[in-house]
């Protein structure tokens, strides 16, 4: 697990700083339609993450994609919400 | 009991992934969220006399919660004048229209100019500005967490108080502004005819009678970060209904003070005034505090809290049982989604606060 760990922390590192970086636009005072994009992108850069992560860890399967569709979608209103 | 197991925790009967966080579960907490959203989006439409703009802040509120703080000091309460409201009104309008955030405009217009517009003489006088809360007592908590702020509020010579709420859009973003005015009017403002307590339409034959309430204010003083008094004087010019135009831009209060100033003829008292608070202290209170007067957008974000919350709980306690139970963990970047719903978490909560000036 720890090996395991240690050697995507670069992976989930950047994906965190992506989510750091699309919070702190949200909270800044620019147009809404900029959010709404940076938000948008944010969350297709993280689903295509996630899908190539499995991919690249042979544990892809349909369910997981499911899986991502749908948290993804739970992220994507949740980050809407504080932005609106 | 083993239901809740099946649906929240890892177990050998749900192949050690509970209900939830598998997609069917996922969807179900989606739907359920939609649904939700909905349901409130549909109630505070249908219900348009709880909503606010966006918030439950309420003029009469605030003036309670402010002689609340003051009487909790020992102080006298302060007096709710309309001509202050009027004041605090075309000031927050004049934000707006002009889209800027300040107590002094871009092209030199400072509070006091207001209090001139309505003809309220005064001897002292204070400005407090709040943008972006939910509810009046989100508004008051972070005032008082500000010294600066706070020693306005506190101020025990002020005697008269006036707010305005008022909706709008600046620099693109709809938000609610708070107004608040503080004021010692002057003995001559006595004779001022008080709206407060007359026919809102004035009989003209009394005009005469009413004594004009230029402000003629000797020295206006602006808080600084460093009290140095010679810094922060402000020099105005003859009474006038115009704009006072600051001769030293530089010396202008910075952006997370109140402002604050004195009339007196014959002497020039300095206030030293400071603190710097932004948010307030803690946004989760005043989050809960939306509970007594509900708006839509406030509902909303209780709804997204508590839904981060619950994902993360859920998301936790799944890898807690996994990393107890010694099993291999399947999905080893529940880090990251967990990372990633406390950040959503936090900035929920920080947005739960508002900014103040």
């Amino acid at each position: 697990m720890k090996k395991y760990i240690n050697a995507h922390i670069l992976q989930y590192f950047f994906i965190l700083l992506l989510f750091a970086l699309t919070v702190t636009v949200i909270e800044a005072r620019i147009d809404l339609v900029y959010k709404l994009i940076i938000i948008t992108i944010t969350i297709f850069v993280y689903f295509f993450w996630s899908v190539w992560h499995h991919w690249e860890d042979h544990t892809l399967t349909t369910s997981v994609v499911l899986e991502y569709l749908t948290l993804t979608a739970i992220l994507l209103w949740l980050l809407i919400n504080l932005a609106v | 009991m083993s239901k809740l197991i099946h649906y929240f925790l890892p177990h050998e009967k749900n192949n050690h992934k509970p209900f939830f966080t598998r997609h069917p579960g996922l969807a179900t907490i989606l739907i359920f969220t939609l649904a939700v959203q909905t349901s409130i989006n549909v109630f505070f439409s249908t219900h348009p006399q709880i909503l606010g703009f966006a918030t439950s802040i309420y003029q009469s509120e605030i003036i309670t919660l402010t002689n609340n703080q003051r009487t909790n000091s020992g102080l006298t309460t302060l007096k709710h004048n309309t001509k202050l409201d009027e004041a605090a009104r075309m000031k927050a309008q004049h934000m707006f229209e002009n889209d800027y955030w300040a107590h002094v405009s871009p092209d030199g217009v400072d509070p006091w100019y207001w209090f001139g517009v309505v003809g309220y003489s005064y001897s002292a006088a204070g400005e407090n500005l709040a943008r972006d809360f939910d509810t009046s007592a989100g508004v008051v908590n972070a005032w008082m967490a500000s010294p600066s702020h706070r020693e306005n509020i506190l101020y025990p010579n002020f005697t008269e108080i006036g707010i305005a709420v008022v909706d709008g859009n600046l620099a693109g973003e709809d938000t609610t502004l708070v107004v608040q005015l503080f004021a010692t009017p002057t003995p001559s403002s006595s004779l001022v005819v008080n709206p407060v307590e007359q026919d809102p339409t004035p009989i003209p034959t009394l005009a005469p009678t009413v004594v004009p309430a230029t402000p003629t204010p000797n020295t206006v003083i602006y808080p600084t970060n460093t009290p140095v008094p010679t810094a922060a004087l402000i020099p105005t010019q003859e009474p006038t209904n115009q704009p006072t135009v600051s001769p030293t831009p530089s010396l202008e209060p910075t952006p997370t003070t109140a402002a604050f100033v004195i009339n007196d003829d014959s002497k020039t008292t300095y206030q030293p005034l400071g603190g710097f608070t932004t948010t307030p202290p803690n946004p989760l209170s005043n989050t809960l505090s939306v509970i007594g007067h509900i708006s839509s957008l406030s509902a909303g974000r209780i709804f997204s809290i508590a839904l981060t919350v619950a994902l993360i709980a859920l998301l936790v306690s799944e890898s807690a049982v996994m990393w107890r139970k010694g099993l291999k963990h399947p999905h080893a970047h529940r880090i990251v989604h967990v990372g990633i719903l406390v950040l959503t978490l936090l900035a929920t909560l920080y947005q739960a606060g508002g900014s103040i000036l």
